[in-house]
């Protein structure tokens, strides 16, 4: 699984868990989330599960930072680089 | 006068304190300057203060008063849609997880029940003042000098151990010579302020997390939180922690901010709350944490608050305080039977052993401001029994757990916590106290500044 398609999976959850009914356009690579407060941080937690659960990676406690999970992009990277 | 043991301080540590010395057939004196029934805050107990008072008995006492029965704690994050719940646990002795529940306590009517019971108990109360320990020649203490409640005259008790119980007045500490220095831990920018309102929205009891007499945490940004703890079926009280530099900065009178901030901290509390009535006055105090070094030596030993305090957002408090006083006891008792006189410190075990469980708390709390998404992932989805057990306050046995490393992995405090265990140096720096290095002047041996107070100027 390259990057695009962890983004593309990672918006869909996005969407369907926090946004139902947003224009998926308005959800990019780059849209803060959670600075933003589009996701609280219990919903960055079941963001965080679904991670795990689909792509079969475990985040430390210290990956769980806002660094790490405030952009799509910065997700797919965190994904990457656990799956590496 | 002469008994065994004198307590300064009639609160839960003092009483719990008198009960547990009962148990062992030592006699007690407590010295008390305030007139029970009064007001006092920290009114939630711990599964582990639930425990306790069951320990003591008084089980039946307490649902006969009609404490709210608190099944857990529940924490509203930043923004509306999230909470977390803690439910309040117990461990058989196989150490299996069990529900329990705990109480909500009106301080006024606990504290009382508590003095009359340990009074009941064989306990000797002397309203009045604690002025200084009393010294015997070995420089161990043999007791107190108070000023009796309406007398121009002192009074000598004699007794060979002194527990210094007067919570966030560090009496002993405050006289100094006795204790070690008293240290500012990692939080003292901070002020709350609280009352008692009526008239709000609960929970209806369906399943645990939904209890009507649940605690509710609601958490706005850092260092800036409210409480909200039922204490009957009507009144609430509802407590608002902030940064102080902002309630200055707001240039509003007390209760002008504390009613203000009760619509604005967070929208949950502000459903909760819908109109505002107020049946108690609106206090604040100052809320920042402190450790006092060496809080056990030759006949004396600090309990609670007297020696230790680091933030009170999940309510440890009035359980340490009184957790501590039951562990005291068996110590007290063989150090009356002879034992130890003659080390330096003979309740050195007992300080330590407080120390490592009150430094589980201390992580867990730092974990939860510094990490909060990480703390979150902690609680959520790893260990959510090691940390129930933490917010139980089951702190002393089965630690460290893999949920405590893995706070302090967090934390960067990977085996500093072990190694301040082995210096015996009275002035090694608490860790908490280590977010303020720019304060080292304070932990220096031969420091101009020699104590709290003279760092932050007359409060």
């Amino acid at each position: 699984m390259d990057e695009p398609e962890i983004k593309a999976a990672v918006k869909t959850y996005i969407l369907n868990e926090y946004l139902p009914g947003e224009d998926p356009a308005a959800l990019t690579d780059t849209t803060e989330l959670m600075t933003t407060g589009i996701l609280d941080s219990i919903a960055v937690l079941k963001v965080v599960t679904f991670l795990e659960s689909h792509f079969g990676i475990t985040l430390e406690p210290h990956e769980a930072v806002v660094e790490n999970l405030n952009t799509l992009s910065a997700i797919a990277r965190l994904v990457m680089s656990k799956k590496a | 006068m002469k008994t065994d043991v004198v307590i300064v301080g009639g609160g839960p540590a003092g009483t719990a304190s008198a009960m547990f010395l009962a148990r062992e057939g030592i006699k007690s004196v407590i010295v008390e300057q305030e007139k029970f029934p009064r007001y006092h805050i920290g009114e939630s107990l711990t599964g582990g203060g639930g425990q306790v008072v069951r320990q003591l008995g008084l089980e039946a006492e307490m649902y006969k008063r009609k404490y709210p029965c608190k099944q857990g704690v529940k924490v509203y994050g930043q923004s509306k849609a999230g909470s977390w719940f803690v439910p309040v646990t117990g461990r058989d002795a196989d150490w299996k997880l069990f529900p329990w529940d705990t109480w909500q306590v009106r301080r006024s009517d606990f504290d009382k029940m508590m003095l009359d019971e340990a009074v009941a108990r064989g306990s000797t109360l002397i309203p009045g003042k604690a002025l200084k320990p009393i010294l015997k020649k070995d420089g161990s203490v043999g007791g107190v000098q108070i000023r009796p409640m309406d007398s121009e005259k002192t009074m000598e008790i004699e007794a060979d151990v002194l527990l210094d119980c007067s919570g966030q007045a560090t009496w002993l500490a405050n006289l100094g010579g006795l204790t070690g220095p008293k240290y500012l831990g990692s939080y003292d920018k901070q002020i709350a302020i609280f009352s008692q309102v009526v008239g709000t929205i609960r929970d209806d009891g369906a399943t645990r997390d939904q209890h009507k007499a649940n605690t509710l945490i609601l958490y706005a940004s850092k260092f800036h939180w409210a409480w909200f703890i039922p204490l009957d079926e009507d009144v609430v009280s509802v407590g608002i922690v902030v940064p102080s530099a902002y309630f200055l900065e707001k240039k509003e009178s007390l209760r002008d901010f504390y009613i203000r901030e009760l619509h604005e901290i967070h929208p949950e509390l502000k459903r909760r709350i819908p109109e505002i009535k107020l049946v108690e006055s609106v206090h604040v105090i100052p809320n920042y944490s402190f450790q006092v070094k060496k809080f056990c030596g030759k006949g004396f030993i600090c309990v609670g608050d007297a020696h230790r305090f680091v933030d009170p957002i999940f309510s440890f408090g009035m359980t340490m305080a009184m957790w501590e006083g039951q562990l005291a006891a068996p110590h007290i008792k063989s150090y009356l039977s002879g034992e130890r006189r003659d080390q330096p410190n003979p309740f050195a075990d007992h300080q330590l052993y407080c120390e490592k469980g009150i430094d589980v708390l201390e992580d867990l709390i730092d974990c939860f401001w510094e990490q909060p998404l990480a703390f979150a992932l902690l609680v959520y989805t790893r260990y959510t029994d090691f940390i129930t057990d933490m917010f139980a306050t089951r702190i002393y046995d089965h630690q460290p757990s893999p949920a405590l490393d893995a706070f302090r992995k967090l934390l960067n405090r990977e085996g500093l916590r072990e190694k301040s265990y082995e210096t015996e140096d009275l002035y090694s720096v608490p860790i908490g106290a280590r977010f303020h290095p720019e304060r080292a002047a304070i932990w220096e041996t031969n420091s101009p500044v020699q104590s709290t107070e003279d760092w932050l100027g007359p409060r």
